[in-house]
């Protein structure tokens, strides 16, 4: 499976398979698929709820990013891997409202919902939403897409390359001197890619390093490859 | 501090004072008979002050009987105002730093009260503490004790139920033990909220500090009562000179190049002679890690010690902690290797001396350890120190000069904490309510918001209200609201979680160590245990352990049966700076000792580094008050400057960060930075500016908040340290782990808040925080202004100087693993002590 970088327009005549973009999410240029994860919206909702001024802005935030990202990849459709909504206290009407404005903006794309641990507890998702179609597992050869990495994996001996959301990873790496970088990241292996949180009122967990494992450095403004540091940066003595 | 019952007959030689004119001293003067006892003047002077309503502070040495001065005088004030006829019901209030050192200070209180029937009927004493279990703080609700034991966090919840006033109807007296523990941190602005919501709550009320001695007690009196109380307030002195013996172990052969740690374990044979001599010692070290060293190495010099041997640190599990206090307390502990954990508490009786591994650091550190022993009748204080490199001979000796002299630290308290504010703000509100300008005139009579502005308070209160002033960004959010002029707390649902948010205490994420079997070791940094793999092996709590597995939230662990090639968990913080006072003195010393005919009346420490200090002389020059000495060096590696201000780590880190950001702002370029108390050192591939003129703009105090601020990557420090400040001020939920729903990183918080509310005050307060608590900021902008009056001297050596090698050593250790530093820094001082020559 060839993962890259994604540097130029446009995306669709890449021969890569799976394309990283700025802004924490994939793009797969043979079917003009987005993909996210992650989103987490209503979030800041659910914590003023409980007595917690977070600010409003970063739901806001995210779903312009989206908006962008669809017009700038032309994508046809857009698979959300999971947790598009955080908890049912925080799913105001005017939490449900701004995803419906920003859903008819990209009305050309199709939606499809991986549901997430974190949607399920919202019970049934408002039709008014404009999402197309709600699975738990989606199976399109060579690619199966899933929320949680580890418990859904695909039947032995059939040979697909998994995508999945769950685990917001981040990696830590060790640059000059003392200084130390944690951030959001994708990660891969063999036969599977994580995607970063999408959204940006998420936290993080930390991936060990271990061999045979990728990481990009996933931010607003640009993906890196960071596999090597992170080797460096296990090994070393600190 | 607990009274040192023991010891009170030695010292009571005063004659007793007249008693109060009703009488109301004479139980008190009738125990203290039966005990053979006199009271001491101080105990009789707080009695009477109390008696008569008079609030202070009363300053006295570790252990000479404090609490039985605030004690009794509480009961004596009771006695005095018998006449307002309240019966029952909470009388006193004791504010405790520790709730480690509650249940102590319960004994203490309660041990006279017995025979003190005629003044003190039916008076009892409990502790309330975030341990105090919930059966217990309902049968502490339906029966008051007289006198409540309690932190500052436990008391800010009592005020914030809705019966606060019922609950406080009949106070009469605060104590506040330990005052100066408390004094310049966000607990001590939390304290003085408290203290003033008590006097609006009882306008008569009493309050009494009881503190060590302060360079800055008026400082300490007006942050107890308020600085317009502060006139009328009394300052008591226990003037009872404490006989101390300081003494400092001298390695033989003396090293010319000395570097941090290497030291220390040569004097291992003599560390363990000077235990061996005592029948209990308790040993102090500066960091955690250090203290799992010495211990270690400790039990395998003396493997018979190993049953009466313990360890005692802030990680460790308490109950294997109280395992070593009851063995010090009775007497069946040969030694007890501990850090800060033990500087505070109630008596431990049979300590016979104290050891300090590594440099005090501070005058009042020093007392502060060296007086927890010796409180056997008729004993003398003996402290030894342990230098862990030439250099500390110095600052021990510094020190010792110090206390000889009687000069101590101050300690300044905080102002402006808005996140304290914006906690006490919901605490009034969910207890009653309260009016705006009652409160605001409140809060503005203590100290650390005396200067308090309308805008601070306003957007204080509109955090509370709607999150902050910008209306828009916070739908939905409410935690007070206003009805009939009052503020009220908006939910009973919103109070219990600020209730539970109060009692959290902040800190790095850590991780539980357990047996694989069962049983719980205590706790490690989180950052240290997720470095480790299954099957490394590290010291803890004393012990070497295997790692087992590491499951997120609990590390298991087995018993190592390999002792070599063990990892010492390194812990955050821990490391204080020189205090100013200590390198001023040890400046002092080096010239006094290099002076002409010093050598004769040099002290012994300084004698011992006459040699080096020679070296130092030949090769560049010695450092005193009216210069500042720069280093350049060009070795294999690079090149280097070393720089002398002597001002303490905290104020060379942000110095160095500083410099070498003036620096690449011009010639962009790479520095590495490293410190030590004395000085700092920049190194790189180019050649390091070496004139002095450059050096006087380098260090210039023109634009130095603004430089300081951009050169830190101020937000990414401001972003960790956002974490203390988010807790208070109700930004992370605190305690129960069951809501995970609204569980998110302060680092996260923060980046929302800097990206959405770019205006609130808590980041700018973080902003503030990371400067003064990184680096020091006011003694950073005094050093600066003092070297601006300085002459600065740039001297090229031909190697590295005696003064220089141990910020090198911390250079090469921050960047190679510990096996090749370790062979490098031998290596380098081999090649110096050759290049140096017989001395």
């Amino acid at each position: 499976m060839r993962i890259d970088v994604a540097d130029s327009l446009p995306l669709a005549e890449s021969s890569a398979d799976i394309l990283l973009l700025p802004g924490r999410a994939a793009f797969l240029p043979a079917s003009a698929t987005l993909l996210i994860g992650d989103v987490h919206l209503g979030k800041a909702a659910t914590f003023r709820r409980a007595g917690i001024a977070v600010p409003e802005g970063s739901a806001q935030a995210d779903l312009a990013r989206l908006e962008r990202l669809v017009a700038t990849t032309k994508a046809r459709r857009l698979i959300v891997l999971g947790d598009l909504f955080h908890a049912r206290g925080g799913c105001t009407a005017q939490v449900f409202d701004e995803f419906a404005a920003t859903r008819a903006r990209i009305a050309g794309t199709e939606v499809m919902l991986i549901v997430g641990n974190h949607d399920r507890v919202i019970g049934k998702i408002p039709p008014s939403l404009g999402i197309d179609s709600c699975m738990r597992t989606h199976d399109e050869p060579p690619f199966h897409f899933v929320h949680e990495p580890a418990t859904e994996l695909p039947e032995p001996g059939r040979t697909c390359f998994t995508i999945a959301g769950h685990l917001h990873p981040t990696v830590s790496i060790t640059a000059s001197g003392r200084d130390r970088i944690t951030d959001r990241c994708f990660v891969a292996e063999e036969s599977l890619l994580v995607m970063p949180a999408f959204g940006s009122f998420t936290g993080g967990h930390r991936m060990r390093h271990v061999a045979g494992l990728r990481f990009w450095i996933a931010r607003d403004d640009g993906v890196a490859d960071v596999t090597r540091l992170a080797e460096f940066s296990a090994t070393s003595v600190r | 501090m607990g009274a040192p019952a023991p010891s009170q007959p030695k010292r009571g030689r005063r004659p007793t004072p007249p008693q109060a004119s009703d009488g109301s001293f004479e139980p008190f003067h009738r125990w203290f008979a039966d005990r053979g006892w006199k009271p001491f003047a101080f105990q009789t002077e707080v009695w009477e002050a109390l008696a008569a309503g008079s609030s202070g502070v009363l300053h006295a040495p570790t252990g000479t009987g404090k609490t039985l001065a605030a004690s009794l005088g509480a009961i004596a004030r009771s006695a005095a105002l018998a006449g307002d006829g309240a019966a029952g019901g909470l009388r006193v209030v004791w504010i405790t730093p520790l709730r480690a050192l509650a249940a102590d200070t319960v004994r203490a209180i309660e041990e006279p009260l017995p025979t003190l029937q005629s003044v003190a009927a039916g008076w009892s004493v409990a502790a309330r503490t975030g341990d105090t279990s919930t059966g217990d703080r309902r049968r502490l609700r339906e029966n008051w004790p007289a006198i409540l034991v309690t932190t500052p966090e436990s008391l800010s919840i009592l005020l914030s139920l809705d019966d606060a006033h019922e609950i406080f109807s009949s106070l009469e007296t605060v104590i506040v033990d330990e005052w100066h523990e408390l004094l310049s941190t966000k607990r001590g602005v939390q304290t003085e909220l408290a203290l003033e919501r008590l006097r609006s709550l009882r306008p008569g009320l009493v309050s009494w500090g009881l503190s060590a001695t302060l360079a800055n007690l008026d400082d300490a009196v007006a942050a107890l009562v308020g600085p317009s109380r502060a006139a009328a307030a009394r300052l008591v002195s226990a003037a009872i000179p404490r006989k101390l013996e300081i003494e400092t172990l001298i390695p033989e052969p003396m090293e010319r190049f000395p570097w941090a740690g290497h030291m220390g374990m040569r004097l291992l044979p003599q560390v363990v002679a000077a235990i061996d001599r005592a029948a209990t010692t308790l040993v102090f070290t500066n960091t955690r890690s250090q203290a799992e060293r010495w211990f270690d190495a400790l039990r395998s010099a003396r493997p018979d010690w190993s049953g009466a041997m313990a360890l005692h640190h802030g990680s460790v599990d308490r109950e294997l902690r109280s395992r070593a206090e009851d063995g010090l307390r009775s007497g069946t502990m040969k030694c007890v290797v501990a850090t800060s954990s033990l500087d505070l508490g109630v008596d431990f009786g049979p300590i016979e001396q104290v050891l300090q591994i590594g440099s005090p650091k501070g005058i009042s550190r020093l007392l502060q350890r060296a007086g927890r022993s010796g409180h056997a009748p008729g004993a003398v204080g003996r402290l030894v120190c342990v230098p862990t490199h030439a250099l500390e001979l110095i600052e021990c000796a510094a020190a010792r000069g110090a206390v000889a002299e009687g000069v101590v630290e101050a300690r300044v308290p905080l102002t402006a904490a808005v996140d304290c504010l914006a906690q006490h703000i919901v605490t009034v509100a969910c207890s009653g309510g309260f009016r705006e300008e009652e409160l605001l005139a409140e809060v503005r009579r203590t100290r650390a918001f005396a200067d308090l502005d309308d805008a601070s308070w306003r957007w204080a209160i509109d955090f509370a209200a709607r999150g902050g002033p910008a209306l828009a960004a916070y739908p939905d959010y409410a935690k007070i609201v206003e009805r009939f002029g009052r503020w009220y707390i908006a939910s009973k649902a919103l109070a219990r979680r600020h209730r539970m948010s109060i009692g959290t205490i902040a800190g790095d994420a850590t991780v539980e160590v357990k047996w694989l079997r069962g049983g719980r070791l205590g706790t490690v940094e989180e950052s240290f245990i997720s470095r480790l793999n299954a099957g490394d092996r590290f010291l803890f709590a004393g012990r070497p352990l295997v790692l087992f597995r590491f499951d997120g939230l609990t590390a298991w662990v087995k018993r190592s049966r390999a002792t070599i090639a063990l990892q010492v968990p390194r812990w955050n913080g821990g490391r204080m700076p020189l205090s100013t006072l200590l390198s001023s003195a040890v400046l002092d010393l080096v010239r006094d000792a290099t002076a002409p005919g010093g050598i004769t009346t040099a002290p012994r420490e300084v004698a011992a580094v006459l040699p080096l200090l020679e070296i130092q002389s030949r090769w560049s020059r010695l450092p005193d008050h009216d210069t500042l000495l720069v280093e350049t060096w060009q070795g294999r590696d690079g090149h280097h400057v070393f720089v002398f201000p002597f001002a303490g780590r905290l104020v060379h880190e942000g110095l160095a960060a500083l410099v070498a950001w003036r620096i690449a702002r011009s010639t962009p370029s790479t520095l590495t930075l490293a410190c030590n108390d004395w000085g700092f050192e920049l190194s790189g591939p180019d050649a390091v500016v070496a004139d002095e003129r450059a050096w006087r703009q380098l260090l210039s105090p023109v634009n130095l908040l603004d430089d300081l601020l951009a050169c830190l990557n101020s937000t990414e420090m401001a972003r960790r340290h956002f974490r203390e400040i988010a807790r208070v001020a109700g930004l992370v939920a605190g305690g129960s782990r069951s809501d995970r729903q609204t569980q998110a990183s302060a680092g996260l918080i923060f980046d929302v808040l800097a990206e959405h509310d770019a205006g609130n005050m808590l980041l700018a307060q973080a902003r503030r925080e990371v400067l003064e608590q990184q680096f020091e900021f006011r003694r950073l902008h005094d050093a600066v202004e003092a070297i601006a009056g300085k002459h600065i001297r740039v001297v090229s050596t031909p190697r590295i100087s005696p003064l220089a090698f141990p910020i090198w050593a911390e250079f090469v250790q921050s960047r190679l693993s510990t096996k090749d530093w370790l062979a490098r820094i031998t290596d380098m001082a081999r090649d110096l002590e050759q290049a140096a020559g017989k001395p």
